[in-house]
């Protein structure tokens, strides 16, 4: 922000003086950065980032291809969503594959590098997409490519073991390369968030309600779906309540009605959650996720109390 | 408000809401480590009594939403939120005999409780845990685990840099300290492994590997160096009554904010009878008088000088965690940690 629209709220303290305090500072710090108080060379490096040139050929080639197909991919999910739009029809969802890397990797990373120099152009980065996902899949039986670099298990360059890997482990890799085309969330979910006993049940008891271990509850949860498409088959699920004692009460014993769910755009409906808390429950406050597994994005956090 | 936002923060229940549920989780990881065993009346009864009593789990929280912001889960991150959480608990056992306290988190603290040689033991098996912890990042990261552990250690330094600092400050009765000098050691002793390691770690993780560490150090430096502030200004809050202050900081001759601008507001003859008491041994500064240079810090409005820094660093450390975060897609996370500035600080 220019600092000229910085408006001062700290009171008689002026923004020249914490600029001229803390500027010194920042830039003594991003510049201790690169040298730091590490004695071991190598440590040094790796603590300042300098870990994606000391990666293993193998390893670093893999990333380069992950980026690629991860780029192409949402390139051409873009242009067939535009295509469908202008046709009027619903373009088919892309079916998840369950290739693992190998074959030709000099193919590969020279398609994935088409593909970065493509960035623009959907019709070259669907060439080059092609191209490697063809070289990919005809690796993937197990074909032998360059110096070890055959599809499935392989060494790198310094003898270690480095096993093919399915491509469902690129999604969180890339997620950061690629943060303004990655899935909005298909939906929100909201609860009460009981965290009191006063709370519990359907959020609106005056009395205070305890919870025994034995005893089943009730939270309504409201689904909302905020994207533009209908959603269907929209089931939640509960992960194991934790205590601040890490007592767990397992996730099968939450339960919810509807167990699944279809949403138009932009519609509501209230799914109830009901917690079936354990005979042998250890009083405690407990914790835990209720998420869409299928759907990015939908989650909300369930805390409750046991007597 | 002085700054532009453009990621919209959790509200103050969703903060508490997820710090709890991803302390939780953490804590059910760190229980592994911290298996009682023999010899278990005097190392690992005593090694698990702080992590026990709990805290807020920010440096958890932390690490395992940045993680998540940035693409990963919540288990990816789980062992190296128990490692920070470990190395707190380590840092506070060695703070707390070096600082000659005696409370921590509304109990005694582990010296007091079984003396410093057995604490001091606990301390170091605490430290040592945390390492384990973060080596079991390796199953998970391969190649990249390392320059997590080249991480680690050199935020273990930096911490160990600022704590040297300050308790050098402390014996040699430095007294003529600036906002700046206080801030350049709080970033060492703090801002490193309280945000700067959780937020980069977490990252590091969630990409595996690909996100620049550097990228946190603005905010790790703005959100750490105000969130100390706040943790200082505790210790002017009331105890008992409106007139009762614990001063704590002061008995322990602590260089805070406050300390630093009171000695540069008091007139001669007041500074002398400051200095001079800062020149005592713990053991001999008496309470009473602490809470008197409590009471002429609220007067000379010292405390709300060092409350104004705190806003100031806080406003700034928003507008660095859009730097850090902005460009990632909007999630609960993502909000949870804009809303951790002003939760914390609060």
């Amino acid at each position: 922000m220019p600092k000229d629209k910085r408006k001062d709220r700290a009171g008689g303290l002026s923004a020249k003086l914490v600029e001229e305090t803390t500027t010194p500072i920042i830039n003594d710090l991003e510049r201790a950065a690169i040298s730091t108080p590490l004695v071991n060379p190598a440590l040094r490096q790796l603590a300042s980032g300098g870990v994606s040139t000391a990666r293993p050929g193998r390893e670093a080639a893999f990333d380069v291809i992950a980026s690629a197909v991860q780029t192409v991919e949402r390139v051409l999910a873009v242009s067939r969503t535009r295509a469908g739009r202008a046709l009027g029809v619903r373009s088919p969802q892309p079916r998840p594959r369950k290739a693992t890397v190998g074959g030709d990797v000099a193919a590969a990373i020279a398609a994935a590098n088409a593909a970065a120099a493509a960035a623009n152009s959907a019709a070259m980065a669907a060439q080059a997409a092609a191209t490697m996902v063809a070289s990919m899949m005809s690796g993937a039986g197990g074909g032998s490519g360059g110096a070890g670099v055959a599809g499935g298990p392989g060494r790198d360059a310094e003898g270690a073991e480095f096993p093919g890997r399915p491509m469902a482990h690129m999604t969180p890799m890339v997620a950061m390369a690629m943060p303004r085309l990655a899935l909005a969330p298909d939906a929100s979910v909201t609860s009460p968030l009981v965290r009191s006993r006063a709370d519990l049940g359907t959020g609106r008891l005056r009395e205070r309600r305890a919870v025994h271990h034995g005893a089943a509850f009730r939270v309504p949860m409201t689904v909302t779906n905020g994207t533009n498409r209908p959603l269907k088959g929209l089931t939640l699920r509960s992960s194991d309540l934790v205590s601040s004692k890490a007592d767990r009460i397992p996730s099968g014993a939450v339960s919810f009605d509807p167990p699944r769910l279809d949403l138009a755009r932009g519609a509501r409906a209230v799914v109830t959650a009901t917690i079936e808390v354990p005979a042998d429950a250890r009083p405690g406050s407990y914790t835990g996720r209720v998420y869409g597994p299928n759907h990015q994005g939908v989650e909300t956090i369930l805390s409750f109390s046991v007597r | 408000m002085s700054t532009i936002t453009a990621t919209p923060p959790a509200s103050r229940r969703e903060v508490e809401q997820r710090l709890k549920l991803y302390r939780a989780y953490t804590w059910d990881v760190m229980r592994r480590y911290l298996v009682v065993k023999e010899p278990k009346r005097y190392l690992w009864d005593i090694v698990r009594d702080y992590p026990v009593r709990g805290g807020k789990g920010l440096r958890p929280g932390l690490c395992i939403a940045t993680c998540r912001a940035f693409g990963g889960s919540i288990d990816d991150a789980l062992h190296a939120a128990a490692s920070l959480e470990l190395l707190h608990s380590a840092i506070l056992v060695h703070d707390d005999i070096a600082d000659g306290s005696t409370r921590r988190r509304g109990r005694s603290t582990l010296s007091q409780k079984h003396g410093v040689p057995l604490a001091l033991n606990a301390g170091d098996a605490l430290a040592f845990l945390s390492v384990e912890a973060l080596y079991a990042t390796v199953p998970l990261l391969h190649q990249r685990a390392a320059p997590l552990v080249a991480m680690f250690q050199e935020t273990v330094q930096r911490a160990l840099e600022g704590q040297a600092i300050e308790l050098g400050w402390i014996r040699e009765n430095v007294c003529d300290l600036t906002e700046s000098d206080y801030l350049r050691m709080t970033l060492l002793k703090t801002c490193w492994y309280s945000v700067i390691q959780p937020c980069r770690a977490g990252a590091h993780i969630g990409t595996r590997g690909r996100a620049d560490p550097g990228d946190f150090l603005r905010f790790g430096f703005y959100f750490g160096a105000a969130f100390q502030i706040r943790d200082d200004l505790r210790n002017f809050e009331h105890e008992d009554g409106p007139n009762d202050v614990r001063a704590d900081d002061l008995i322990e001759g602590k260089r805070t904010l406050t300390l630093i601008n009171l000695l540069r507001v008091l007139a001669p003859e007041e500074r002398a009878e400051l200095v001079a008491f800062l020149a005592l041994p713990r053991e001999r500064r008496d309470p009473d008088v602490a809470r008197h240079f409590a009471a002429l810090m609220k007067h000379h409005g010292c405390i709300e000088v060092a409350r104004d820094w705190m806003r100031a660093l806080a406003d700034r450390a928003i507008e660095e965690f859009e730097a850090a975060y902005g460009d990632l897609d909007d999630s609960d996370d993502k909000r949870f940690l804009r809303g951790l500035v002003p939760y914390v600080l609060s």
